[in-house]
């Protein structure tokens, strides 16, 4: 099943693998939940609309950071999954322009969300994140 | 408390503070309730219910889910200022702003509210 279910019940072990995808950067299984007319908007407030534009975002993201995201809960309705989030940002390279703020090669970030992801006939037409908390881990502290 | 579903307690709540109702709120808060966002730390039901007394609560539910133990929730807050000397909202001032707040229930009872502000349209 590369689709979000309809039912509740198995809507945790579905929405694990399209994290694990997203982990992964396997964008085309990613990109198999979403609507069409999909929406995300990140914790900044950014809107990203379609998918070529959310894998353009996250691909420029990748390329700068290997980041890994933590499903620490999940539940849903028939039309509504909500999650909690961690997301932790290794930078790999000088990230001068980083969209959570600057980062250099070894920083780590951490964000605690909240996410609500809309269903609609079974796959994921609009989500929207909110950052609970940020914690920043900078490479030079830990030398 | 515990006669409550989880819904009709999240909706006893919403209403009690919109009506208000500060003997209604306080039902809903254990006594060791940590509630918290990016603007507050409040470390117990009594913190709760003294910053409630300082700000009038309007709430509008925009989404919800649940599961035993635990409710998510979109809402609309508007607070508006009570006359305290020291709060940063002048008296009679509003504030209103989106959030996805996680509350988690024990015992029939909120015992962690945590919430984020929202920036995508609701």
């Amino acid at each position: 099943m590369t689709q979000p279910s309809t039912s509740p019940a198995d809507a945790a072990t579905a929405f694990a693998r399209y994290i694990a995808a997203f982990n992964a950067g396997d964008f085309e299984t990613a990109c198999s939940y979403y609507a069409d007319d999909i929406r995300l908007t990140i914790g900044n407030g950014r809107e990203l609309r379609g998918r070529s534009e959310i894998v353009s975002f996250y691909t420029g993201v990748r390329s700068v950071t290997r980041r890994t995201i933590t499903v620490l809960d999940c539940f849903a309705s028939e039309t509504l999954l909500a999650a909690e989030l961690e997301s932790e940002f290794l930078a790999v390279t000088d990230v001068p322009d980083f969209t959570s703020g600057p980062m250099r090669q070894g920083d780590r970030m951490y964000i605690n969300s909240f996410a609500f992801y809309d269903i609609d006939q079974g796959r994921f037409s609009r989500i929207r994140a909110t950052v609970f908390r940020r914690v920043w881990k900078r490479h030079a502290d830990r030398i | 408390m515990n006669d409550f579903s989880q819904r009709q307690r999240f909706d006893f709540y919403v209403d009690a503070l919109n009506r208000d109702d500060m003997e209604g709120v306080a039902a809903c808060y254990a006594p060791d309730l940590h509630m918290t966002d990016d603007q507050v730390d409040l470390r117990s039901g009594e913190a709760a219910m003294a910053f409630h007394r300082r700000f009038a609560s309007r709430l509008e539910l925009l989404n919800y889910v649940d599961r035993p133990g635990r409710i998510a929730a979109e809402i609309r807050w508007t607070l508006r200022a009570r006359e305290h000397p020291t709060d940063p909202l002048a008296t009679g001032e509003t504030r209103t702003w989106a959030s996805f707040t996680m509350i988690d229930i024990a015992d029939g009872r909120f015992k962690r509210i945590r919430s984020a502000p929202c920036r995508a349209a609701p």
